[in-house]
């Protein structure tokens, strides 16, 4: 259960950490939030289909990490020190209805404290961590450059075959390859750093 | 000669004491926990055996945090510290870093079930809207890799199994699995975890001591690695500072009375075999006593019970002292007429102590009742070598010279009395006086917590773990049995969601259903999945995906981890190794944490609600409540044990019986009311402290009425016997323990007061001599 908690966590950090960053040797962004969209294309074995999804995310630097799907469907799943959360209610499932305080049902619960630690050293450039669980190579310059992840850890490696991210300044593209054959490719865009203070929704969504 | 024959029949039998101790003493478990004090629950076998597992359980595991802003360093620091303590004897893990093996293990293991088993979450969805399983799986496709569990569409396509298995991240008590290592955030910085088991060893002081400079030797290893911040917790920690405490008191305690008695000795005797006279009765009694002990026990004796009962049999000195005193009495000294003179208090001082001693045997506290053996068996043996011996042993003594004779009788004759004038009395009075006032002043605390003491250092320790880790509390637990196990199990669950519902703390509570669910449960989960996918859910879900032959495939998946899931078999795997303690003797047990905040009556009437089988048990409050008990019943105790004193001493003391008893009434009552000044709780052991007042104060009463003609030799025994014990006794407030501070306190305000006013009832010179 353990290995899957560390798959999800290593997951998303290194889709949204990584997302808004240049890659490893750089200096990478501190400001305090991250926002931007994302379009999200799975392809998993057995379903024909290319699941497509769309949304936004939001990363807050000690508060964790909301990644939320708006199509096909509304759906909001938190990262927070505490645990992974999905979110109903309030702007979770609707961008216009503001009022309305989210609900968080636990996905997991337990300390996620460590893996915030983490993504935030990576944000702020050290990747050290980072280099530890995965086999990491690095391609091309500072204005278009890939990586590719491939995890050390044997049970990691059950689940996770590789990660490869391309970018410029920002991360632009991220392409997990699942263990089991399923593919997901992430593209990001417009993302936006700001130093203000989280709006009223998603500071109580990373509440701990 | 009938004597002789007794008292070298005596010395063999002693000799064969020594010689059994020597060699049967060190492979004795000196029993150091704390727990061992207790009582054990009375009645229920499944209580006892329960609460004796929890306890094994907990006393065998400890967790040790290595805390860094710098990770590295943290990890650095664990590893030196986890490889140092392997090579202990008496650890048998010490787990730093978790094999890749065994953190998949939990998915093999639980894999060809996993359609029997459904989060809370998930079976209140199917159990609401078959056509939830739709959407369920729909959203759990779209969601971004790792987030839903992980297993994958191929081997989960519900997504329910990866679900499930991150419900029991809590299972892992806040730790977090990262790099192979056990993380979790201590105040901002990282802790990396050492999760150690220690492996059958030895209770005994040199194993203990062996066990505890591992441990420090480990610590050195890891501060080598970094200056880390390091967090112990676990019960063995305790113990081992409490034994180092017990053992170093009772070096203190023991070799600083022995010395105040050689200095006093040889100052009122000068002479080196009197001395040992005043020694021997201790010395015998005390070997004689851990032997009984180790008999009585069958080597299974514990530390605290040897501090206290040592103390007591320190009280046997009074014998020796009253004996060989006779060197202050005029004319030759003849050992035969000093023993005919005095051998009858020395009797009756033994038999009013250990009447008072006698009551420990009706407190159903080991403990205690070893204290108590230890006590009767060192008095009495004590006594035994004083009446054979003495006689022989002192021949040819040199009565002391005529200064010091001189300066004793000057000091008998010149100590205030009652029946001399209003001075003593008033004084007496106003003592008394005070010691009621103070007795007002007192307040009652039975916590049992006060019966051991908690090392500061490592109490922070323990405190600063339990809130990062989320333990569970100690002691407080529910019991579940039932007619078989389908019904234990049914009823574990009912509570566990009850539980849930009722306190947000109730959310990580563990119990066996928590890994196994009753086959029942796992019927209705597997049933509903596949009342759900019939129900439209597999053919909706085709169309939607555009794969037609989907619907056939889920079928054929939900086949694939359909296989129920025994009990035996979980216990029986390695993965179930963490929690076993949950199963025991055919009943479900469920530790609870210590952050619930339901009250023990909530829980109980919570429990009532689902079962007679449903039993919550709570150990600490358990054993305060009967400590209390016990110390409103000692009382009772104390008190008629006085009274039979009383009758015992009317046929031999007559009119003078309550000048007798005076003194050890006006002690009890200072020794009470210096408790309530002083602010320090009441409770059993303070009253054992009385009983002792009690017992001594008796003594001298009847040392000072049974000396009318030998008033000067009786004063020096009395002055010199309580004197080493008040020291000796006094140490004890210096304990780092509660109890032992309160009975010091007692004790030490309590006998002085005895000891002080005993001669101010001397009968006076001209009255005619009552027996």
């Amino acid at each position: 259960m353990k290995a899957l908690l560390l798959s999800a966590c290593l997951a998303l950090y290194s889709l949204s950490a990584l997302a808004f960053s240049a890659p490893v040797p750089r200096q990478l962004s501190t400001a305090p939030l991250l926002y931007g969209l994302f379009v999200q294309e799975k392809s998993i074995q057995g379903i024909k289909k290319p699941l497509v999804s769309r949304g936004d995310f939001l990363v807050a630097k000690d508060k964790g990490v909301i990644w939320r799907t708006q199509k096909p469907f509304s759906a909001a799943v938190a990262v927070t020190g505490k645990g992974i959360w999905a979110v109903q209610g309030g702007s979770g499932t609707d961008p216009k209805e503001t009022a309305a305080a989210p609900k968080r049902t636990p996905i997991h619960q337990g300390n996620l404290g460590a893996t915030m630690g983490m993504i935030q050293k990576i944000l702020a450039g050290d990747a050290s961590s980072l280099e530890k669980a995965f086999q990491v190579e690095a391609s091309g310059n500072d204005s278009a450059w890939g990586l590719s992840l491939k995890p050390k850890d044997a049970v990691l490696a059950r689940f996770v075959a590789r990660v490869s991210l391309k970018g410029g300044a920002h991360v632009d593209e991220v392409e997990y390859l699942e263990a089991n054959g399923d593919k997901t490719h992430i593209a990001f865009s417009e993302v936006i750093e700001s130093g203000g203070a989280l709006s009223s929704w998603p500071a109580l969504v990373l509440q701990d | 000669m009938f004597r002789k024959t007794l008292a070298l029949g005596w010395a063999l039998a002693l000799a064969a004491c020594a010689i059994w101790l020597a060699l049967r003493l060190p492979k004795a478990s000196l029993e150091s926990s704390i727990f061992a004090l207790l009582p054990e629950r009375a009645g229920d076998a499944a209580v006892r055996s329960a609460s004796q597992a929890l306890r094994a359980e907990a006393e065998k595991r400890f967790l040790i945090l290595f805390a860094d802003q710098d990770p590295e360093r943290a990890t650095r620091a664990a590893e030196a510290y986890a490889a140092r303590l392997k090579t202990s004897k008496a650890v048998a893990e010490a787990i730093c870093a978790i094999p890749p093996a065994g953190a998949g293990r939990m998915l093999d293991f639980f894999s060809p079930h996993r359609y029997r088993l459904l989060s809370a979450q998930d079976r209140a969805a199917l159990r609401q809207d078959g056509g939830a399983l739709k959407d369920m799986i729909q959203r759990g496709l779209y969601l971004p890799p790792g987030v839903s569990g992980g297993l994958g569409f191929a081997q989960d396509p519900f997504g329910v199994f990866g679900r499930w298995l991150a419900s029991k991240g809590s299972a892992a008590g806040g730790l977090t699995l990262q790099d192979g290592h056990l993380i979790a955030m201590v105040d901002g910085k990282t802790a990396v975890a050492v999760l150690g088991v220690l492996g059958p060893r030895g209770r005994g002081m040199e194993a203990q001591s062996a066990l505890a400079a591992d441990f420090a030797a480990a610590a050195e290893a890891a501060r080598k690695a970094g200056p880390v911040e390091i967090i112990r917790s676990g019960f063995v920690f305790h113990e081992l500072v409490a034994a180092r405490q017990a053992n170093r008191e009772m070096t203190s305690i023991g070799s600083v009375s022995a010395v105040l008695l050689l200095i006093l000795m040889l100052a009122v005797f000068r002479g080196i075999r009197p001395t040992l006279l005043g020694f021997l009765p201790v010395a015998v009694g005390c070997l004689a006593a851990t032997a009984v002990l180790l008999l009585a026990w069958s080597g299974k004796v514990h530390l605290i019970a040897m501090v206290f009962g040592s103390t007591i049999v320190g009280v046997a000195e009074d014998y020796g002292m009253l004996f060989i005193a006779g060197l202050y009495e005029e004319g030759p000294w003849d050992p035969a007429k000093r023993m005919a003179e005095v051998g009858r208090s020395i009797f009756l001082g033994m038999l009013t102590s250990v009447a008072g001693y006698v009551a420990l045997f009706f407190v159903p506290i080991p403990g205690l009742r070893q204290i108590g053996v230890f006590s009767i068996a060192g008095l009495v043996a004590s006594w035994i070598s004083v009446a054979l011996w003495y006689p022989w042993l002192s021949k040819g003594l040199k009565p002391v010279g005529p200064a010091s004779r001189r300066a004793a009788a000057s000091l008998a004759a010149r100590w205030p009395k009652v029946s001399r004038g209003y001075l003593a009395a008033a004084t007496l009075a106003l003592l008394a006086a005070i010691s009621l006032w103070g007795c007002l002043r007192l307040s009652v605390d039975d916590d049992v917590r006060l019966l051991y003491a908690q090392d500061p250092v490592l109490k922070k320790e323990q405190d600063r773990a339990s809130a990062v880790l989320k333990m569970p509390g100690t002691g407080r637990f529910f019991l579940v049995k039932g007619a078989d196990r389908e019904s234990i199990l049914a009823s574990e669950e009912k509570l566990l969601d009850t539980l849930a519902q009722a306190d947000p703390a109730g959310n990580g509570i563990l119990g066996v259903t928590s890994f196994v669910p009753s086959a029942a449960r796992q019927s209705a989960d597997l049933e509903s999945l596949r009342k759900a996918l019939a129900g439209g859910a597999a053919a909706g879900l085709a169309r939607e995906l555009e794969t037609p032959e989907l619907a056939a495939r889920m079928t054929t998946a939900l086949d694939g981890g359909s296989q129920p899931l025994a009990l035996d078999a979980w216990l029986a795997d390695p993965v179930s190794l963490p929690f076993r303690q949950l199963w025991r003797d055919s009943a479900s047990v469920i530790p609870l944490p210590a952050d619930l905040a339901l009250s023990a009556q909530a829980l109980r009437a919570l429990a009532g609600a689902i079962g007679p089988g449903v039993i919550l048990v709570d150990q600490l409050q358990d054993v305060t409540d009967t400590l209390a008990f016990l110390r409103r019943h000692l009382v009772w105790v104390l008190a008629v044990g006085a009274g039979l004193v009383a009758l015992a001493l009317i046929p031999m003391l007559r009119l003078r019986t309550p000048a007798a008893i005076a003194p050890a009434a006006l002690g009890v009552a200072a020794g009470l009311g210096a408790l309530g000044l002083s602010g320090l709780p009441l409770n059993l052991f303070a009253l054992l402290a009385l009983a002792l007042i009690l017992g001594m104060g008796i003594d001298y009463g009847i040392f000072i009425q049974e000396s009318r003609r030998h008033r000067a030799s009786a004063l020096v025994a009395i002055n010199l016997g309580a004197l080493t014990n008040m020291i000796a006794f006094g140490m004890l407030a210096f304990s780092t323990t509660p109890a032992l501070q309160a009975f010091g306190l007692v004790l030490g305000a309590g006998l002085g007061v005895a000891w002080l006013t005993a001669p101010c009832f001397s009968p006076s010179e001209g009255n005619p001599h009552a027996s």
